[in-house]
């Protein structure tokens, strides 16, 4: 489930989004076009956090696991 | 390398301008246009094919030569691995979709490494061959031109997620919705049968009431669009999102309706055995490579079949039971056995532009052999077909029959009977074989063991 601040920021950027310029026709499929565009934009920045975080529990998790085998080293 | 004669178009794939499938002397071809020239080339020379093809992600192809066989548009003619029995979405199960779904999503990231993207998402480029789903449009793959967002997005939501929401939140019978609408099932459409609880998970309140509300607003509005909108990054978390949108999605037919099919027979083990052992004994006869298996329940005579190398097609009318057959067939891993959802009272028609761009179930015959193993007093006194009816539909999906007669003293006929007045005078033996001599030879037929049913084995 997203939190509610997410949910806010998306229903922000989807209110801003509803009254674009109007330069050209587009066909009905437009809507789908355009929420594209918005919801790629949040997704994508959770998808990026998500990753960034994975990396750093990955370095975390490398740091305690090599000094984990170190010990073992010296034990040997 | 070899050479093929002139074609036969097959109709289903007209719309795409990148090329068109035919056939010729039984083969199926694909014919690549000058116009998807360097996308095809990308997609070899990238290495995409090779690491789809290895993943089992995408059907194998071979490349024959062009001269004889294609228009003058032609760049290459390519003879796909065939499929030997064509199904679709609307007679899939619950999780059949969902694994077509996960196989697109899967496709199109792995495109995205390869630098292509997939410019469709129809569940009908996915078939099940060899027990699993598997891409056959090899021409839907185009060069992915950074900053461009995904143009199969709708068709997506619409194919798929549109559809397994439906079955998953509301009723799964709302699957058969896909075969209304051809192109997949509008959002707004949707949305509004959905139930509130959708709208508090965040996948379908975008995917859907946020997109279709989106559509609405746009439709016939005219707006300025960036040249370059969406990152690669924004492309790869909407792509995450659909799949986190699809995995969690599941149905769970009720207990209740396991346990009925578990009591839902009146054999004694003796006459249990005696049944498989004399279907077994008919299949060897007839010697099938593909059987149909109508009102298969969870595909028990199906894997009889199956299990002497003939691919079956389980079909059954109940979304529970092709939904337990298919399951098990994960589970198994049984390569030769496809479930299906078909009402065989109103099977699959051909719909689409001029009711040919998918076949009716009777086009995709005939089978070599048919099972119809407790299924006449269904279709004869559930749904009043007289005998002659059956008889010449049956004629027309297959050579060989076998073929189970209920007679009236049987406790699952009297069970029938108990809601309904007699009508069914002429529901005898006498009758039945008259009806079905009209079309068939009979055989042999084995009166069950402990059971007054009995099992005809006939050849048209």
């Amino acid at each position: 489930m997203p939190s509610r601040i997410e949910l806010l920021f998306f229903l922000l950027v989807l209110s801003l989004a509803l009254s674009p310029p109007a330069y050209a026709y587009l066909d009905p499929g437009s809507g789908s076009y355009i929420f594209q565009l918005l919801l790629a934009t949040l997704v994508g920045l959770l998808f990026a956090l998500r990753m960034f975080w994975g990396r750093i529990k990955l370095f975390v998790k490398k740091i305690f696991s090599g000094s984990a085998s170190d010990e073992h080293d010296t034990k040997q | 390398m070899s050479t093929i004669p002139s074609n036969e178009p097959i109709f289903s794939s007209f719309r795409d301008p990148s090329g068109f499938l035919f056939s010729r002397e039984g083969r199926v071809y694909r014919q690549i246009n000058q116009v998807y020239r360097e996308h095809y080339d990308h997609l070899l020379a990238s290495g995409l094919y090779r690491s789809l093809v290895n993943a089992d992600l995408l059907i194998p192809h071979q490349e024959v030569k062009a001269e004889s066989g294609g228009t003058t548009q032609a760049y290459k003619i390519i003879r796909p691995e065939p499929i030997p029995f064509i199904s679709y979405p609307y007679e899939w199960s619950f999780s059949q979709l969902k694994d077509a779904a996960l196989l697109t999503l899967a496709i199109q990231k792995m495109a995205l490494e390869f630098g292509m993207s997939l410019k469709d998402a129809s569940a009908y480029n996915v078939q099940f061959y060899r027990g699993r789903p598997i891409f056959i449009d090899t021409l839907s793959f185009e060069i992915y031109r950074e900053g461009r967002p995904w143009v199969a997005y709708r068709q997506f939501c619409q194919h798929f997620l549109a559809p397994l929401s439906l079955m998953s939140y509301t009723d799964v019978r709302l699957g058969q919705m896909l075969r209304l609408y051809i192109d997949g099932i509008p959002l707004d459409l949707a949305g509004s049968l959905l139930p509130l609880r959708s709208r508090f998970r965040f996948t379908l309140l975008s995917h859907i009431h946020l997109h279709a509300k989106s559509q609405k607003h746009f439709a016939r509005k005219s707006v300025a669009l960036p040249d370059h909108p969406m990152s690669r990054m924004s492309f790869l978390g909407l792509i995450d999102s659909l799949e986190r949108a699809i995995e969690k999605m599941h149905w769970q037919p009720r207990r209740t309706e396991w346990v009925d099919y578990m009591q839902d027979t009146n054999y004694s083990p003796r006459a249990w055995q005696h049944k498989k052992d004399t279907v077994a004994a008919f299949l060897d006869k007839t010697n099938p490579k593909i059987v149909w298996d109508l009102g298969a329940n969870t595909g028990l005579f199906s894997r009889i079949a199956a299990a002497k190398g003939a691919l079956t097609i389980s079909v059954d009318a109940d979304p529970a039971c092709v939904e337990a057959n298919y399951v098990q067939c994960i589970q198994e891993r049984e390569s030769n056995i496809l479930p299906l959802l078909v009402d065989l009272t109103n099977p699959s028609p051909g719909v689409g532009w001029e009711n040919r761009e998918r076949m009716s179930l009777i086009e995709r015959g005939p089978a070599d052999t048919v099972l119809a193993l407790a299924l006449l007093h269904h279709l004869a006194i559930s749904n009043n077909l007289p005998f002659d009816k059956i008889a010449d539909f049956f004629s027309r999906i297959c050579r060989w029959l076998i073929i189970e007669f209920v007679p009236k003293s049987d406790s699952q006929v009297r069970r029938l009977l108990t809601t309904r007045a007699d009508i069914f005078a002429e529901y005898t033996q006498t009758t039945f074989e008259k009806a079905f001599c009209r079309h068939f030879t009979i055989l042999e037929s084995v009166r069950l063991k402990d059971s007054g049913r009995i099992l005809y084995l006939m050849k048209k």
